[in-house]
């Protein structure tokens, strides 16, 4: 099943190693031209930003609907134990179905 | 080999059987318990005596349902490792300990119900409890499958599979981070190991689109769930529910290179998050913090391990995570292409969520400078070698799960093998 896995394994490397010197020439370039980065934010020094872990993909979140999802989840014992009798009912009535 | 207790002969007495599908998981259970083992020697600060206690209770328990040739058996052990869990998800005592123990209580009682009436109904309809003397036994009837059910959905409960998942973010959350590993890693392999188990007594190792659907809406809804995640903990207990879909699923096809590839899953599903529980324990173990917005740190060594674990989650070659996911891509591709192209956008989510955690731990703006224990860092490193192991030679694994899953396939030789010729 895997007679060219050494031969893919070997590929990926190359790969990952000419990206690597794509990366260094690359950063090499950027670091002479510093002073350019800062006229093309207008001149004004650019924060450290990091993005929030809330936020993190909130326009995936909307877009899938996994806040409806989540809403499902509510932590409460009660609400559990009905997921519970409810997917068991489906889990028998499809077995007696299926067979 | 099969062990007869007491000397009773089959069926009369109980026996423990090792097939290759038992060596299988018993190997994943004392491999993985053994590197939990160690790992917690520094992780657990007080109360070490009760902790060893319960974890070898539970190792046991595991031990006893992979090993053993007798439902009720199974069902003895799988309370053995029940009630050892309950306790340890309740080890640190604090409210969301408890809270997450009360929850699994509940939840697990629940569970061992519906197996202990489905073994019951099996018993009254065919007067055995040998898994191969049941296999000769059974007949597809309507009786036996609503016992087939109830034993389904018991199992579907500790492998949490959704609908039947939800207990399992809250008891992770509250539990220390190895027991977390065990959990996400070796109980729900228990869990699928009994819906297998049950499946092979019916001979129903065939294509099954139930166990597909469930598979498919598993990992979809573990995948988005982990997503929305701030809890470092809860965010690896959702993923484990979506890596355990995509189990669900290829075992659900019935075939050679189904199961071969759900197989592989679960043991690379039970080294990478091992890995993961083991290397987000230490960010925890020093920070005191569990919510990702405050995990940052700066440690080289961390950063690769965790770095290779998440990236192997995502299925990223050539890390062992991609060799399981391309033989679970081209099982799904022979079954219907639609499967495959749900499971590429399930690992495209892990993906993202990785993302989330590599770039909240260690590329957060606030990162506190930490000096790893030795004996954190150790067993943390020897699994993602182990990782990278496996990716590179993929036959090593291969040589593993391929005959656990011929010896699922092959009925007569397990029935041969307990009853005699």
């Amino acid at each position: 099943m895997f007679e060219q896995w050494s031969l893919f394994v070997l590929a990926f490397m190359g790969f990952v190693f000419l990206g690597f010197l794509i990366y260094l020439l690359g950063n090499r370039k950027s670091v002479k031209e510093e002073m350019k980065f800062e006229t093309y934010t207008c001149g004004e020094p650019f924060p450290k930003v990091s993005v929030s872990t809330e936020n993190f993909y909130h326009a995936i979140k909307r877009a899938l609907g996994v806040k409806d999802l989540r809403s499902y989840h509510s932590g409460k014992l009660s609400d559990y134990l009905m997921w519970i009798v409810i997917g068991t009912v489906i889990v028998v009535l499809l077995m007696v179905i299926w067979v | 080999m099969v062990f007869a207790f007491g000397g009773w002969s089959p069926p009369f007495g109980i026996v423990w059987v090792l097939d290759k599908l038992n060596v299988f998981l018993a190997l994943l259970v004392t491999g993985v318990s053994s590197i939990i083992a160690v790992y917690s020697t520094k992780y657990i600060k007080e109360r070490k005596h009760r902790y060893y206690t319960l974890l070898c209770l539970l190792t046991i328990g595991l031990l006893g349902v992979s090993l053993t040739g007798d439902i009720f058996n199974l069902y003895v052990f799988f309370e053995i490792l029940s009630v050892s869990s309950y306790a340890l998800v309740a080890f640190f005592l604090d409210e969301g300990a408890i809270e997450g123990a009360f929850k699994y209580l509940i939840v697990g009682s629940i569970t061992s119900l519906f197996i202990l009436l489905g073994i019951a109904m099996l018993y009254g309809l065919a007067g055995t409890l040998n898994f191969a003397d049941l296999a000769l036994r059974v007949s597809i009837t309507p009786a036996y499958m609503v016992a087939l059910g109830m034993l389904v959905a018991g199992f579907s409960l500790k492998a949490a599979i959704v609908p039947f998942h939800a207990w399992k973010p809250d008891a992770i959350e509250g539990t220390p981070a190895p027991i977390g590993a065990i959990f996400t890693a070796i109980s729900t392999a228990v869990g699928v190991y009994g819906i297998l188990r049950v499946l092979f007594i019916f001979n129903l190792i065939q294509l099954n689109w139930v166990l597909i659907l469930f598979g498919v809406i598993t990992m979809l809804v573990g995948a988005g769930l982990a997503l929305v995640q701030v809890n470092v903990k809860r965010m690896l207990a959702y993923s484990g529910i979506s890596q355990i879909g995509y189990v669900i699923m290829v075992i659900g096809f019935g075939t050679l290179l189904g199961l071969t590839s759900g197989l592989y899953h679960i043991l690379n599903n039970a080294l990478i998050k091992t890995l993961l529980f083991m290397g987000v324990g230490v960010g925890i173990y020093l920070t005191g913090k569990e919510n990702l917005n405050e995990m940052g740190m700066k440690s080289t060594p961390l950063l690769i391990c965790v770095g290779i674990g998440l990236l192997s989650l995502s299925g990223i070659p050539p890390l062992n995570g991609f060799v399981s996911k391309w033989l679970i891509f081209m099982a799904s591709w022979e079954v219907s292409p639609l499967l495959t192209v749900i499971a590429i956008v399930a690992s495209a989510i892990t993906l993202a969520y990785s993302f989330k955690i590599f770039s909240s731990m260690f590329l957060a703006t606030k990162r506190i400078e930490v000096k790893i224990p030795r004996t954190l860092l150790v067993p943390v490193i020897i699994l993602t070698v182990l990782c990278v192991l496996i990716g590179v030679f993929p036959q090593i694994g291969l040589n593993l799960v391929e005959p656990a899953a011929n010896a699922l396939l092959d009925q007569s030789q397990y029935i041969t093998a307990v009853m005699g010729g």
